[in-house]
């Protein structure tokens, strides 16, 4: 089921069409040809929000997101679900392994790693996501830096409460960059259902 | 050890308990809240701990932009001295980025900040640096080099594995160990991780391999999530339980990391009452390692890839000077994928820098491949830098008993942990195996007295061809097995340069690999491609037989002309004394010799004859020859030609094929030697003023030699004609040194004679 949403999505980001049976079948192979470079890791924490305004802030962390859109979307939470997610190292080296034997392959590669970060971060924040849900909270999507106006930069301190470097082998540039490349952080509003 | 050491335990989880926010500096609190700080570290002395781990974990400039990181380290340091702990360690992590190539930071500029933190550590009165929670390999040598070169305080190293037994980036406990251990860590190990229990594999491995001290920091645990918290559930029970498990492996160094407490320190002391290290004995190896993997020679035969090496390949070495390291990376790839188990590295060539392109290469192999490195080079400057950046424990190839090469090279190997060959060659060149014996006894002594381990010493026996002496193959087979049985240490051999000249190369170099594997030889270099070798390698048993080469039909062989195109030694003799009853000696030259050996010649140039027959064909010239000299006929005062190979450059194969075949076309050759240097071509044609000066090196390293030999001459005012040659040597490069011409062979090097001095 994970396969089939990774390959449907990774066929977007290549920009082929759905029934672009050629592509399809070079994914499928990238897919199971690589599965041993995929190490998949993630780390999360609730926080509680301190502050809603005009920035949002959370008891017992530095973090602090400013901006229109996670305002918006932090309306009425009361806590913060910190998540970060990396696929791993060996990705990057696979990927770079077959742009010198394979080009295509080192293409196609590439939007696999993209659709399974985000599908598969999703399925493991889903589990954490549920149990909050069952103690009466709606949980919002998952809200990464870099969306709306929410400044890349916000990374590191996201990364650093949670121990991502530590916890996950997940590191983030100055500039916000994540590294390994696959990787995702991002923040889930809860919201208690009244 | 005779006594355990103990460490204390967490400190961020601690400070955390405290009030310390999630992603805050835990360092800070040296200023902010010193009095905490010594608390905490005094509860943990107060709890057994022998050494306090001083609050300067993430403290660094890289990370604390704009922070007083001195001040921060100086107090951290200070607070945990005045806990009344017996020894404070100056505690120092990752950068919290990746080096290039996975990330984005410099080698150089995480030195830099390393040396800037154990400088101001051991200042301010730290008694050993902690070196912990570290993923990345070669990040953990560049904090171990700048503990080592920057400060006399003894270094404990220990990096953390996640459930695959692996670090984030791959590497896994062995390689590891096997890599810090060679780079002088004063104790190695595992710290956070996972739970005490959950280590034990991974510190089996650890003590397995480790020749320094094995030091343990688990957590408390694994980290769950609760209520939103991240806990740590190992009580002390649990945790001094498993520790008294890991103690029993063989780890002399204990204490806690995320989640312990002082209790866990004091659970873990009162389980290791009255008790002693558990003595560890750990067998000698022989090893290179890349950051990922760990290649121990000894153990079975292992394979060094030689396609990484722009000797004699066209495509390498334009792709080399082109600066197309994507080339190179196919090379390795394919290499890998063909079974290789380690690769062999030169990028040496005269149009290029060398340390630059070594370094360079040597970092994006790296990151290609999984496998060891074997940096071939003579240029101590490349090696050395090379060594330094690698991620691992590599190879070098190679030091000979020359004393400028052992001065050279040794401490490079012996700073940065490397796995040493040892070339069986000095002033001379071994011929037999008692030889070549007898050097490789030499290097061992020698290099063991220079600090380099036995264990860490490989011997090339060294292959030279059989085109010029048949019996070279099994002298050297000879040698390895007398080196393998007498001196205990692991063997490599140049396959392939065995054939050199001869036809049939695959199959005569497949046969000779599976004669030296019989004789014990550990890793042979040669190119993993070759379906003949792989199957060798899998068993395959072969007999060199090299007499078909060397027995040549003697059907032919009447009259002096037939005898010299069979290379019929036998009858010249008779033959001549024969022919000089009736004819004058220059007519037997140019009617019989002459002739015979230009269509000896013309047939090598067609490669319908190989160089045996070749120089049996001046070898009979020569016998018949000897015959008509006269005295005076060897008068070096008068020479044709000045033959020489160049400085710095100890191979003479060549060189003297081209004397043999120059004298038996009748020149008088002055050869000087080999490792000429250029004032010694210069006299000999100030002397002489002969005509034609023949030069020539075999190494890509030693061809600059040609030119400043060349150029001494211009200098001198010489007017000699210069031809050069060797192995290496192109057109080309024979153009870019200065040369009049390019000696492709001896035969070409005769043709080139022949244009510019009138015969004797």
């Amino acid at each position: 089921m994970l396969d089939d949403l990774v390959i449907k999505d990774a066929l977007k980001y290549l920009g082929a069409k759905e029934g672009d049976h050629e592509a399809k079948a070079l994914l499928e192979k990238v897919l199971n040809d690589n599965r041993s470079a995929f190490s998949p890791r993630h780390v999360t924490a609730f926080f509680k929000v301190e502050t809603l305004d005009p920035v949002i802030t959370f008891v017992g962390t530095e973090v602090t997101l400013a901006g229109e859109a996670i305002r918006r979307c932090f309306q009425g939470a009361t806590e913060g679900l910190f998540n970060a997610f990396t696929l791993g190292i060996a990705f990057d080296k696979k990927v770079r392994e077959l742009s010198l034997t394979h080009p295509s392959e080192s293409v196609a590669l590439n939007a696999i790693g993209s659709a399974y970060a985000e599908r598969k971060a999703d399925e493991l924040l889903k589990v954490v996501r549920d149990e909050k849900e069952k103690q009466g909270f709606k949980t919002s999507f998952r809200f990464c830096p870099g969306y709306g106006d929410l400044p890349m930069n916000v990374n590191l301190k996201i990364a650093a409460a949670l121990n991502a470097a530590k916890r996950i082998g997940l590191t983030v540039t100055e500039e916000g960059l994540l590294l390994p490349v696959k990787s995702i952080v991002g923040v889930c509003a809860c919201i208690p259902v009244k | 050890m005779k006594e355990f050491l103990f460490f204390d335990g967490a400190m961020g989880t601690m400070l955390q308990a405290h009030g310390l926010k999630a992603g805050a500096f835990p360092e800070t609190y040296n200023l902010t809240h010193p009095d905490v700080v010594l608390s905490i570290h005094k509860a943990y002395v107060q709890a057994g701990a022998d050494v306090v781990t001083a609050n300067t974990f993430g403290a660094n400039p890289f990370k604390m932009k704009g922070l007083d990181v001195k001040e921060i380290i100086t107090r951290g340091v200070k607070i945990a001295k005045a806990s009344g702990a017996k020894k404070v360690a100056l505690d120092v992590s990752s950068h919290g980025a990746l080096l290039e190539p996975n990330g984005t930071l410099s080698f150089e500029e995480a030195y830099q900040n390393y040396k800037f933190i154990m400088e101001t550590g051991e200042k301010a009165g730290a008694d050993l640096v902690l070196i912990e929670t570290m993923s990345d390999l070669l990040e953990t040598k560049c904090a171990l080099l700048a503990a080592k070169e920057n400060t006399s305080l003894p270094v404990f190293v220990t990096m953390t594995y996640m459930e695959d037994g692996r670090t984030f980036l791959g590497t896994d406990p062995v390689t590891a160990t096997v890599t810090l251990c060679s780079l002088g860590a004063d104790a190695v190990g595992v710290n956070c991780s996972l739970g005490a229990k959950d280590m034990l594999p991974v510190i089996r491995e650890i003590c397995s391999y480790a020749t320094c001290p094995v030091i343990v920091q688990p957590n408390a645990g694994l980290p769950k999530i609760k209520e939103g918290m991240t806990v740590y559930e190992d009580t002390p029970d649990i945790f001094s339980a498993a520790m008294k498990e890991i103690a029993a492996l063989g780890a002399s160094i204990l204490g806690g990391c995320c989640g312990t407490t002082p209790e866990h320190i004091r659970a873990l002391k009162e389980a290791l009452k009255g008790a002693i290290p558990t003595p560890r004995v750990v067998k000698p190896y022989t090893a290179a390692t890349s950051a990922t993997k760990t290649v121990f020679l000894g153990e079975g035969t292992k394979v060094i890839g030689e396609r990484l090496n722009p000797t004699g390949k066209k495509k390498l070495k334009a792709a080399l000077i082109a600066g197309d390291v994507d080339y190179l990376l196919h090379e390795a790839i394919d290499q890998e994928r063909a079974g290789a188990d380690i690769l062999d590295l030169n990028v040496g060539l005269p149009e290029i820098d060398e340390p630059t392109m070594l370094v360079r290469v040597m970092k994006e192999v790296s990151a290609t491949v999984t496998l060891p490195l074997q940096l071939d080079s003579s240029d101590p400057v490349a090696l050395e830098r090379a060594c330094r950046l690698y991620s691992g424990k590599p190879i070098i190839n190679s030091v000979n008993m020359k004393k400028e090469s052992l001065d050279a090279i040794v401490p490079i190997a012996k700073k940065y942990g490397a796995t040493l060959i040892g070339l069986c060659l000095g002033e001379t060149m071994p011929k037999t195996h008692a030889e070549r014996f007898a050097y490789a006894k030499r290097l061992v002594k020698e290099l063991t007295e220079r600090g380099i381990k036995k264990n860490d010493i490989i011997i090339d026996c060294l292959v030279l061809t059989i085109a010029t002496d048949e019996t070279q193959a099994e002298e050297t087979a000879l040698a390895v097995k007398e080196v393998t049985e007498k001196l205990g240490v692991c063997t490599v051999l140049g396959v392939s340069n065995v054939s050199f000249g001869m036809p049939d190369r695959l199959k005569i170099n497949a046969a000779f690999l599976s004669r030296c594997l019989q004789a014990g030889l550990s890793a042979p270099i040669l190119n993993p491609l070759v379906a003949e070798y792989a199957e060798v390698l899998k068993g395959k048993l072969l007999t060199l037989d090299t007499s078909s080469y060397f027995t040549f039909d003697k059907e032919g062989a009447v009259g002096i002309r037939g005898m010299v195109l069979c290379g019929a030694v036998g009858g010249v003799e008779d033959a001549v004394k024969e022919a000089l009853k009736t004819r004058a000696p220059l007519d037997v030259i140019n009617e019989d010799f002459i002739p015979a050996l230009d269509e000896i010649g013309v047939k090598f140039e067609k490669g319908e004859v190989f160089l045996p027959r070749l120089i049996a064909a001046a070898e009979v010239v020569k016998k018949g020859m000897d015959l008509m000299k006269k005295d005076g006929d060897d008068d070096a005062s008068r020479p044709d030609v000045i033959l020489a190979t160049v400085k710095g450059d100890i191979h003479d194969i060549g060189k003297n094929i081209v004397k043999m075949l120059l004298r038996s076309y009748g020149y008088k050759v002055l050869d000087l030697g080999k490792d000429v240097p250029e004032s010694a071509v210069v006299e000999a044609w100030k002397r002489t003023h002969a005509p034609l000066i023949g030069l020539s090196a075999l190494m890509t390293t030693t061809v600059p030699s040609m030119k400043s030999t060349i150029d001494a001459l211009k200098a001198a005012g010489s007017t000699a004609k210069v031809a050069v040659g060797g192995a290496v040597l192109t057109e080309e490069y024979a153009k870019t040194v200065g040369a009049d011409f390019y000696g492709k062979d001896a035969r070409a090097t005769v043709k080139i004679a022949e244009r510019i001095i009138q015969r004797r």
